[in-house]
């Protein structure tokens, strides 16, 4: 049931501060052709921008479709009013992580402590099978670099504010 | 020409004979490629993107101020790190703020990012750079007609405003083109411009149906094509176009689908005599068979 | 006479295109030598386009000369814009001839072309020396110009003819001005500057009670305010009244758009926050669905009230459509798309909830807003209908004019010096509406000219000895142009506006209209010209044409390169019902061998009664030249519409036979 509550007219705001998501006309083309549509429960990115902006704030949070996404950007070439969907879906992916931490992509840690999401520092052996001997300098290779590298990050709010999970 | 190497993470780590098959090819045909010491994942969309805009636009500029800094353009393989740092780049010279934002963050560290330098997807180099010619000469004809298909890599091609260097990018070639310059024959089938569906979170929350979505894809080219072999530019295409034909044999109890994938680079290396085990050693399809009958 | 009045002969690119394979320093001699007189002949490039509106008069003064034949393509609607695209040049002064699509298109023998565009320029001539001879009384015009209506149309007349440095009288029959378009931005704005300006007159609730006169010297007797007279005097009358909003559920929370601006106006602050507007264009009709988004849009942006638009959908096409919608976005209005079933509307508190089911989420809505706006599908307003018959206008079923004159391009009315604007013609958009104000009043200014019209003096009177009043002629004019006196005993005759049909004096029964001279000798001149120089073989055969219906499909024949005899001489009369029985055997005494009559198909003649008028006489003439033992295939009527060349062409070359075959009958 959508209905309005107190604040659902401005929810948007928290989402994006862009406007062009304003645009939408519901028209669907984001959605024909886009590959996580065939998803089971599918990824409606035309939905996820009436949601937003009709402040659908308790729906939206439970969603996970916005992470099923491919990136594959294409919704974005073909949009005609330049909502620009493929972006929106980050944003609401972001808003969904500041509103409830358990939406924290794991990866992010691993890419907090090493750079990476996959292990590049532990695939020296694979790498010289190929004929590879010189290591990737990589940022575990400079541990100054990756210092300076947390700090910045650190620097960001919500990582700060959920820094048990990075280890700071 | 000279390119910083962005590797990303899934090539050097998983598929390193494609990272091999990069650093061989790209300067014997001119482009020189230099490390980018202290580099970090893009970041992947489904990380920082995921989580915060400063953060994902800090780390593409920590990335791009180590090219500037060398005074090189960084050359990307893979389609997302592609997209993720040419986004960001976009994102953060159109904007006074974003630019403003990036140089408080990146502050604490002593590096900065004035934009100078930009991003560019490894066929771009090879093909308004490094030219048809030159590949043409290099690769001697080895695939002469070959029946081979492409699968362009959707973050090269979306949205074009931002990532694009094709001329008519609702109806891409550079990657054909580049694969003809081989000697190849490129066939064309309906699902051409279709996504991998590989990347981002599809198959791991929707398994089935992005199984069935690569497999509209392969039956596409089985049933309309003559190819002996998908090309691919993208290390994502690469892995998932080829353990998605094992999967679905292994499903189906067949051994229906067996089209080997490759690297544009890896095919480009095998033609110019660069030794198999070093640039095309890793795969779930066989491809031993298609290399000795073409590249001995 | 003749002699006196100096002709030129032009051809010009311009009008309907140069004909290029005439050679026209031959043509010049083929004219003189046959015996054709003219003052001067030569090429002007760019002859009435917009941009170069004063060659013409130019050309005219520089040259001495009293009237034109501009010899060159179809002159389409040339005729009536003449005033516009050629200001201070009388449309008696100029004779079309088209002999772009006559000749060079319709023949391929360059000496038949020849010939045939000899002729024709001469017939063009000979009518022209007759109208240039006509004695002209120069009238003096009002400078003022009557609106009446003050809606998105009618402001922008007012206000564009006060930029002119017009006079303007604004009639308005409520209190407040910008009609229901009165809260739109650009609305507004004219609303301001019409009332801070010394030029305009604003009356409102006021409403014309009689229109005298006619053309350039209409006398309005307005009832203003309170029920007190006044008269004005204006030269031309711009009609921009507006459509009626059917009265609606006025109980809270139920709203009308007038009473929503009211309150709107007198203290936006007061109005609540949460506005619904129940819009489905499938239901209350697109203009309504355009001014609920228009409303919706101003009252989130001006006022930061939250509205919700429920309609099927939107109406974006036309050409401010989309941009309205996307106003409505940007500003944060919220669209709901109903399914099928629509909303319904539970009221409670004093709420009202609007609940339906949300096509694009699937999911069911319930939206609390605290007044729901309605309107329903416009009628034409009273304040129309009175307009209509005070001025005798023609009234259609929905708007009231002719489905034709709505806001684009053509602007007049059966009636000269009345034009129409906006929602006056039709449901129109507002900046549609405020585009076609703007050009009426363009219309306006130029009736207005420097202050005078020139008219053919004392053509056509009323025979008062034999007139039974029985106002017959009143009644049947096709263009206004009777009047009745003020004793509203006797009919009188308009000389601006008549336009020479000839149809009340063909309906009068006492037989008491006379002289329709002017076309009656400018036919004869023309038939008399026709017959050089003299076609090889075959009877000379005149062909009479409607300007309106005949002449254009005789224009299309020959674009369409369709063979039209050479012996066939077109002629371009203003009504068929002109051709009399007097002018058909005049034309048979001077020689001309056969007549052609070519009008508008009967039920749908331009003016009504002209076309089964011209078939009467026809006819008449038939059976009189049977009984004398005549050839009464000589003379033949042919209704035939402008979108008929291949008839046209069918029926030319079958009177061009005729003759030879007298026993064959016209089908």
């Amino acid at each position: 049931m959508i209905a309005l509550g107190e604040n659902s007219l401005e929810m948007y705001k928290d989402v994006s501060q862009e406007e062009d998501f304003k645009f939408c006309m519901t028209c669907g083309i984001c959605i024909a052709g886009c590959p996580a549509s065939r998803a089971d429960p599918p990824l409606l990115i035309r939905n996820l921008v009436r949601k937003v902006i009709l402040g659908q704030e308790d729906d939206l949070l439970n969603d996970d479709t916005p992470w099923t996404c491919v990136t594959c950007s294409r919704c974005e070439e073909v949009c005609p009013q330049d909502v620009k969907p493929f972006e929106m879906g980050l944003a609401i992916r972001q808003w969904q992580c500041k509103n409830d931490e358990t939406r924290l992509p794991p990866s992010l840690v691993e890419l907090y402590k090493r750079g990476y999401t996959q292990a590049v520092d532990k695939s020296q052996e694979l790498r010289a099978q190929v004929g590879m001997k010189d290591k990737l300098p990589t940022i575990t290779e400079y541990p100054d670099l990756l210092e300076k590298y947390q700090k910045m990050l650190m620097q960001i709010e919500i990582i700060k504010a959920n820094d048990y999970m990075f280890g700071g | 020409m000279k390119y910083g190497l962005f590797p990303g993470c899934n090539m050097p780590a998983i598929r390193p004979d494609v990272e091999h098959a990069i650093r061989l090819t790209m300067p014997a045909l001119g482009a020189e490629l230099v490390d980018l010491e202290g580099y970090v994942c893009c970041p992947a969309f489904g990380t920082f993107p995921s989580m915060d805009e400063d953060a994902k636009l800090a780390v593409n500029a920590w990335n791009l101020s180590i090219g500037e800094e060398k005074g090189v353009d960084l050359m990307v393989e893979c389609g997302s790190c592609f997209s993720s740092l040419k986004m960001g780049h976009e994102h953060i010279c159109h904007s006074e703020a974003k630019m403003k934002r990036v140089a408080e963050l990146l502050e604490v560290t002593g590096k900065k990012y004035e934009g100078k330098n930009t991003v560019k997807h490894i066929t771009d180099v090879l093909y308004h750079d490094v030219g048809l010619d030159r590949i043409r000469k290099a690769a001697k004809d080895r695939y002469k007609g070959v029946h081979m298909v492409v699968q362009y890599p959707c973050h090269t091609l979306y949205p074009s405003a931002q990532v694009g260097f094709e001329e008519t990018p609702g109806k891409p070639r550079i990657l054909a083109d580049l694969v003809e310059a081989l000697g190849a024959t490129v066939d064309h089938y309906g699902c051409e411009y279709q996504c991998c569906g590989g990347a981002g979170g599809f198959h791991r929350a929707a398994h089935e149906p992005a199984m069935e979505f690569a497999r509209s894809k392969l039956d596409s080219i089985r049933n309309e094509t003559k190819a002996e072999a998908i090309v691919v530019s993208c290390i994502t295409c690469l892995m998932f176009l080829d353990k998605v034909q094992k999967d679905l044999n292994e499903a189906d109890g067949s051994e229906k689908y067996a089209i080997p994938v490759f690297d544009y680079n890896q095919l480009l290396a095998l033609s110019m005599g660069f030794p198999r085990d070093q640039v095309a050693s890793i795969a779930f399809v066989d491809r031993s068979d298609f290399i000795s009958k073409y590249t001995g | 006479m003749a002699e006196m009045q100096k002709i030129g002969v032009l051809y010009s690119n311009s009008v309907g295109g140069r004909p290029l394979n005439v050679d026209f320093k031959k043509l010049e001699k083929l004219i003189a030598g046959d015996g054709g007189s003219f003052a001067y002949y030569g090429e002007v490039p760019d002859l009435l386009v917009e941009g170069s509106e004063g060659r013409l008069a130019e050309v005219m003064k520089s040259r001495g000369l009293d009237g034109i034949v501009l010899a060159a393509g179809s002159a389409r609607t040339l005729g009536e814009r003449l005033p516009i695209l050629a200001p201070g040049v009388g449309r008696e002064q100029v004779t079309f001839v088209n002999i772009l699509d006559h000749c060079t298109g319709a023949h391929e023998d360059a000496a038949v072309r020849e010939r045939k565009a000899c002729a024709l320029v001469r017939m063009g001539l000979a009518r022209q020396r007759v109208m240039s001879t006509i004695e002209k009384d120069k009238l003096e015009v009002f400078d003022a110009v009557a609106v009446v209506g003050a809606g998105p149309a009618g402001l922008s007349a007012a206000s564009w003819l006060a930029d002119r440095g017009r006079k303007v009288v604004l009639l308005e029959s409520g209190n407040g001005l910008g009609g229901m378009a009165s809260c739109e931005k650009d609305v507004a704005a004219l609303i301001s500057k019409v009332e801070a300006s010394d030029a305009v007159e604003v009356l409102k609730e006021a409403r014309i009670e009689e229109v005298r006169g006619n053309k350039g010297s209409f006398t309005l007797s307005i009832v203003k305010q309170g029920g007190k007279r006044v008269e004005r005097e204006v030269g031309a009358i711009v009609v921009s009244t507006g459509l009626a909003y059917p009265p609606g559920n006025e109980e809270e929370p139920w709203i009308s758009y007038a009473k929503l601006d009211k309150r709107r106006r007198e203290a936006p602050g007061d109005l609540p926050e949460n506005l619904g507007f129940i819009a489905d264009p499938e239901v209350v009709g697109e203009l309504v669905a355009q001014h609920a988004i228009t409303v919706a849009t101003g009252l989130a942006a001006d006022h930061g009230k939250h509205s919700f638009i429920f309609m099927g959908d939107v109406p974006v096409r036309g050409e401010s459509g989309q941009s309205n919608y996307e106003a409505a976005l940007m500003a944060g209005v919220r669209f709901f798309r109903p399914d099928a079933r629509g909303v319904k509307v539970e009221v409670k508190d004093a709420k009202a909830i609007v609940k339906g089911l949300d096509i694009i989420l699937k999911q069911d809505f319930a939206i609390t807003c605290d007044l729901i706006v309605t309107g329903e599908r416009p009628r034409v307003s009273d304040g129309s209908r009175q307009a209509a018959e005070v001025l005798r206008l023609a009234v259609e079923d929905d708007a009231f004019l002719q489905p034709g004159n709505i806001t684009y391009l053509p602007t007049y009315t059966t009636r000269q010096g009345v034009l129409i604007a906006g929602a006056a013609g039709t449901e129109a958009p507002t900046p549609l509406a405020m585009r076609g104000g703007r050009l009426a009043a363009i219309e306006a200014d130029a009736i207005l000219g420097e202050g005078t019209i020139s008219i053919g003096a004392g053509d056509v009177e009323i025979d008062q000895a034999a007139c039974a009043a029985c106002l017959t002629c009143f009644r049947i004019c096709p263009v206004g142009a009777i009047g009745v006196s003020v004793d509203r005993k006797v009919p009188r005759i308009s000389d601006v506006d008549c336009r020479d049909c000839g149809i009340c004096a063909a309906a009068c029964p006492q037989r008491a209209i006379k002289n329709f001279l002017t076309p009656e000798l400018a036919i004869l001149e023309m038939g008399r010209a026709c017959l050089k120089p003299a076609p090889p073989d075959g009877p000379v055969v005149l062909a009479l044409c409607c300007a309106r219906s005949g002449y254009a499909a005789a224009d299309a024949a020959g674009e369409l390169g369709l063979p039209i005899p050479e012996n066939v001489r077109v002629a371009r009369v203003p009504c068929a019902g002109i051709v009399s029985t007097n002018v058909i055997f005049g034309l048979l005494n001077l020689g001309v061998d056969r007549v052609m009559v070519v009008g508008c198909p009967i039920d749908n003649c331009q003016n009504k009664h002209g076309s089964n008028l011209a078939r009467r006489w026809v006819e008449t003439c038939r059976d009189l030249i049977a009984n004398l033992g005549g050839d009464a295939n000589s003379v033949s009527f042919h209704p035939i519409a402008s979108n008929m060349p291949h008839l046209f062409a069918q029926r030319a070359a079958e009177a061009a036979r005729r003759g030879k075959d007298d026993s064959r009958r016209p089908s």
